[in-house]
């Protein structure tokens, strides 16, 4: 670690100590552990309105509004569209504060809902189900070569029934349509109970590997915490043997 | 000059007025043909005797009444008789009986107490269809009516016209209209009230009055009188003193109202009708919708006017030929003089022959002259009743039947109630109008008379006993009252049930449920005593797993690698890194490539322990590096890392951040420049090669004007698009925006080890979004070690993280031993325990 100025110093310290707070935890919840969270999340907050403040609203909102002309702002019919047309909406969306005028704020809600969901539900369909849909029927010729990875033969044919296997598995295992029986009781048919429990090994397995990594990056970040540590504490003896 | 009202509408007329000035209604009858026909008097009252009127004429026609009723077979040739009658005839009788109608309530009264007596048919009358089955002896019945009304004081004809009043009262008359003698002339008004009827039903009684043809019984009076006179009284003695004022007709002025009110009690002994003739006059009286006090409807046909005296000899009410259509099978029959049975119609054919009577006012004719009858009558919603029937039927119970079966007994008649209210209140209640006499059978009313009767007359079937003889109450809120309901042997007593209650039925569900109330119940009212609170234990086993996992890592961290090298000795590629380098490797210099910080600041350990390699790469072989970050700490992430690598606006640019989420990342896939409008951490200081040509250094406020950013206008222009996520949305959002707008060029992901298992679907698919993959430890290491041939700090943490995994695997895999163990153990003691207790 370099030599670290007056306030860099300052910081690095305080996030050592932090650190140290937040390991407590091992211990059980005390209250070093809880300031170390709370300070985490005023900070996080407090620097994310900041830059909203100085990267969003200040370039789009308030230097147009005092830099330019009324005649610069309603003249140009760009200005329009981008500046006052998002203005009135803020104006709107400011109403539900109020009780009396949450109504009002209904529209921009409305934009910004309805933009949402099209643009995620638009690219859910193109970027996301139909590719992947394709993807899992791919041919069963053993002689065609896997793009990426480059196999092909029975271990390419081998690995296309068995994702096509867990595809539809899985999908059956999230299917909970079932027919009542005389008794009442609600039942799947035989077939789909069969693929419904081979889906649930498969989504296991997956859980599995998804909690594996996340166990191997907090191992990570664990280690990257005790060597930060290890460099403080070699700064302060450094510092402290250098005094 | 005396008034006429109308019939129908009630409004005062002159006397020698035709029709109604304001309904334009006859106020005289038209005189039918056969002679003068005496306007028929009181039926209630004995009208004044007069000597021109022979008793033989009203006992021919009653005595033709009697025989009827046991001469059935003599009805139908009456009938048939009455049907061959002219339809022109128009019994002036019932002329007079109409326009003697006066709307006053109080000689209506009047004339209601006398109506009971049977008025003295008109000596003058002698309709020769009623001389054939009598050779002129009075009736019995009427003799016995006129003794009656002799010893009746209240009944005392001080004047017959009094009992003409009260006759004529009762049918509607008006008694100050001033009718001659008490002549009645029933028939006449009988066809009166049937005429009305018939107006009603929209007929005009010009049309009508023609054809009624009155009994024949009211002839002979017509015929000796001679002249246009109101029907002269009943000749004293006559059982019919009302019908006196139908024998001489002696005007045709019409006949009031009052003259409809006056009652005949001698109707009351005449015996029902046949069902023939009921229906007859079921048929006139549903034509008649108003009420039975109200005669002035009776009254409504033609007479003939007093100028112009009946054109042939018949009696006015002959020349009401014209309801003969509606009376021939209709009430009048019954009417026939010695035959009540007959239809109507034969008695109107019996008055053929009857002179046209004098003029007279239908009042005169039917009551007699000086006799004012009442003919306002107020309105009764219900029953209908027929006038003519009303006519009939007085109020007086006529006198008792003697011996002689044949005769025609009134007592016989059940009266309806109507009928008997129809007193004069001044006269004060006639007892015994209605005489029982064995010899009479008892009448049956038809129904449809019975729905004539009056509510207010109703008579209750049940005693109710007075109010002085009721007990009274003496206890309670209503002490002191009679009269009050005993509630104390109802309400208060207590009674046993009168049907005996089953037995529950409690079923074993019902009982448990019963039993577990019972225990909610007794738990909620059990003491309980304060919870002690839980001992804290020790986390043992979390302390355990803790100091393994400090030890394992922190030891390899803080100790030399001399006794912890072992894993860096131990190195597997990723086989998804060459790919990845591969790429980065081709990227062209002169354009550059755009790295995206979507990761929060906890993971920063891992993922700039990843992308630190490959960032280094890039600045190694000098493509220009754009950042952008979708989260607000994403630039300073950025800043903290690249500074590691090279400088600021020299070998690398802030875009900044881009706020929106998904919609942002499709905005700038579709404008950058546009989405982004000013950078992040822009230095203070420019110098020219930092900055396009033309620009001023000190002016510059916006990223794209930086040289590193002058040949960008698009996202293709980008050489390579790098997203660095820990997360599996962000990366999806990538993934799905961005590569529309790329236009071949390059979309990689590094990727923390618990996102890859989501994002490796786009890397590994047929067409795939995602050209590299960089994830995982492994991955920085081959890295660095591809870039300098050395580790550096993916290879410094390379032994504290295989000693950390290791760690966990054991711990993982002790744990699932255990679990395992503990399961078994369990699974042995319950097969233990099953085969003990088998």
């Amino acid at each position: 670690m370099t030599e670290l100025s007056g306030l860099d110093l300052i910081g690095t310290i305080i996030a050592a100590l932090l650190t140290v707070m937040v390991l407590t935890y091992i211990l059980g919840d005390n209250f070093l552990f809880r300031l170390a969270t709370y300070i985490f999340i005023g900070v996080a907050t407090g620097y994310a309105g900041a830059v909203a403040m100085h990267s969003v609203l200040v370039p789009g909102l308030f230097s147009p509004m005092f830099n330019k002309s009324l005649t610069e702002l309603f003249g140009d019919s760009v200005n329009i569209i981008y500046f006052l047309i998002p203005c009135l909406m803020i104006l709107l969306l400011a109403l539900k504060i109020f009780p009396g005028g949450a109504r009002y704020g209904g529209l921009p809600m409305a934009i910004l809902v309805g933009v949402g969901a099209a643009v995620v539900v638009g690219g859910g369909i193109t970027g996301t189900l139909i590719p992947q849909s394709l993807g899992a029927m791919e041919t069963l010729d053993p002689n065609v070569q896997a793009p990426l990875t480059g196999e092909t033969g029975i271990g390419r044919v081998f690995d296309v029934v068995l994702m096509l296997i867990a595809t539809i598995s899985t999908l059956m295992y999230f299917r909970f349509s079932a027919k009542r029986e005389l008794s009442g009781e609600a039942r799947r048919t035989l077939m789909a109970s069969v693929l419904a429990t081979v889906g649930k090994f498969f989504i296991a397995a997956t859980f599995g590997a998804m909690y594996a990594g996340a166990l191997a990056s907090s191992i990570v970040i664990l280690v990257e915490r005790f060597q930060f540590l290890k460099d403080v504490l070699s700064m302060l003896a450094n510092m402290l043997v250098g005094a | 000059m005396a008034e006429i009202r109308c019939p129908m509408c009630s409004q005062p007329n002159p006397e020698d007025a035709e029709v109604c000035s304001s309904c334009q209604a006859r106020l005289k009858p038209l005189v039918a043909s056969g002679g003068p026909v005496e306007p028929p008097g009181d039926i209630g009252e004995t009208p004044e005797p007069q000597a021109d009127r022979g008793a033989s004429q009203e006992t021919d026609w009653l005595s033709r009444m009697r025989s009827g009723v046991a001469e059935p077979a003599a009805k139908e040739e009456e009938q048939a008789e009455a049907e061959a009658l002219t339809p022109d005839a128009t019994p002036d009788w019932l002329g007079r009986l109409r326009d003697s109608q006066v709307p006053e309530e109080s000689q209506q009264a009047e004339q209601e107490s006398e109506a009971h007596r049977m008025p003295e048919p008109s000596s003058s009358v002698e309709p020769e269809a009623f001389s054939d089955t009598q050779d002129g002896a009075v009736p019995d019945w009427l003799t016995r009516i006129r003794q009656r009304e002799a010893d009746d004081p209240t009944a005392q004809p001080e004047s017959a016209g009094m009992d003409e009043e009260d006759w004529r009262s009762r049918l509607g008359f008006d008694a100050d209209t001033g009718a001659e003698a008490g002549d009645t002339d029933i028939s006449a008004r009988l066809m009166g009230q049937m005429e009305a009827s018939d107006h009603d039903l929209g007929l005009e009684s010009d049309e009508l009055t023609p054809e009624i043809s009155l009994p024949a019984w009211n002839e002979p009076a017509v015929e000796e009188t001679g002249d246009q006179e109101g029907p002269s009284a009943i000749a004293e003695g006559d059982a019919f003193p009302a019908l006196a004022a139908f024998d001489s007709p002696q005007d045709s002025d019409p006949i009031s109202h009052e003259a409809s009110k006056v009652e005949a009690p001698w109707v009351d002994s005449i015996e029902a009708p046949s069902e023939s003739v009921s229906e007859d006059v079921g048929a006139v009286a549903a034509s008649d919708t108003r009420e039975p006090a109200d005669y002035s409807d009776a009254l409504e046909f033609e007479w003939p006017d007093a100028e112009e005296p009946a054109e042939s000899s018949e009696m006015p009410w002959e020349s009401a030929k014209q309801v003969q259509d509606l009376s021939s099978e209709t009430a009048l029959d019954w009417l026939e003089p010695g035959d009540p049975d007959l239809p109507p119609q034969e008695i109107v054919e019996q008055t053929e022959e009857v002179e046209s009577p004098p003029a007279m006012t239908a009042e005169e004719r039917i009551f007699g002259p000086g006799v004012e009858l009442d003919l306002d009558v107020p309105e009764i919603p219900e029953p209908v009743e027929s006038p003519i029937s009303a006519a009939l039927i007085p109020d007086e119970e006529p006198p008792a039947a003697d011996s002689s079966g044949a005769d025609l007994s009134l007592d016989d008649i059940d009266l309806p109630d109507w009928l008997a209210d129809m007193k004069d209140p001044h006269a004060g209640p006639v007892p015994g109008e209605i005489v029982d006499d064995a010899a009479l059978a008892p009448a049956t009313l038809p129904s449809w008379l019975e729905a004539m009767r009056p509510v207010d007359s109703f008579r209750s079937v049940v005693d109710v006993e007075s109010v002085d003889s009721q007990a009274v109450e003496s206890a309670g809120p209503l002490a002191g009252l009679r009269g009050v309901l005993m509630a104390e042997p109802v309400v208060a007593m207590p009674r046993a049930a009168t049907i005996g209650s089953p037995g529950l039925e409690v079923t074993e569900r019902q009982f448990a449920q019963a039993e577990l109330l019972q225990q909610i119940l007794i738990e909620e009212e059990r003491e309980h005593p304060p919870i002690q609170p839980a001992r804290s234990r020790m986390p043992v086993l979390r302390w355990v797993i803790s100091i393994i996992l400090v030890l394992s890592v922190a030891m390899p961290t803080f100790l030399p690698s001399i006794f912890f090298g072992v894993f860096s000795k131990i190195f597997v590629q990723d086989y998804d890194f060459s790919r990845f380098y591969s790429v980065v490797e081709n990227l062209p210099v002169n354009a550059p490539a755009l790295v995206v910080f979507d990761y929060p600041p906890g993971y920063n350990g891992e993922l700039s322990t990843i992308a630190g390699p490959f960032l280094e790469h890039l600045v190694r072989r000098g493509v220009p590096i754009a950042t952008l970050s979708t989260t607000p700490t994403g630039p300073a992430l950025a800043e903290a890392l690249l500074s590691n690598y090279g400088e600021n606006w020299t070998d690398y640019i802030h875009l900044g951040y881009l706020s929106g989420g998904p919609t942002a990342v499709q905005v700038f896939a579709a404008a950058p420049r546009s989405a982004i409008p000013k950078g992040f951490k822009i230095p203070e200081t420019l110098q020219d090669s930092q900055v396009q040509e033309g620009i001023q250094t000190d002016s510059v406020e916006r990223v794209w004007q930086s040289k590193l950013l002058e040949s960008v206008k698009k996202l293709s222009d980008f050489s390579m698009v790098a997203v660095i996520t820990a997360g599996p949305e962000n990366a999806r959002t990538w993934a799905e925006q961005a590569p529309d707008w790329m236009e071949g060029k390059p979309l990689v992901m590094i990727l923390s080890a618990g996102a890859e298992p989501l994002v490796r679907p786009y890397y590994e698919s047929t067409n795939p979004q995602i050209q590299g993959i960089l994830t995982g430890m492994p991955a920085a290491v081959g890295y660095e070690r591809s870039n300098n041939g050395q580790t550096d700090a993916a290879g410094n943490k390379w032994d504290a993280f295989g000693f950390g995994v290791f760690a966990v695997q054991l711990i993982l895999l002790v744990g699932g031993m255990y679990g395992l163990g503990v399961r078994l153990w369990r699974l042995g003691l319950k097969i233990s325990k099953g085969r003990v207790n088998d």
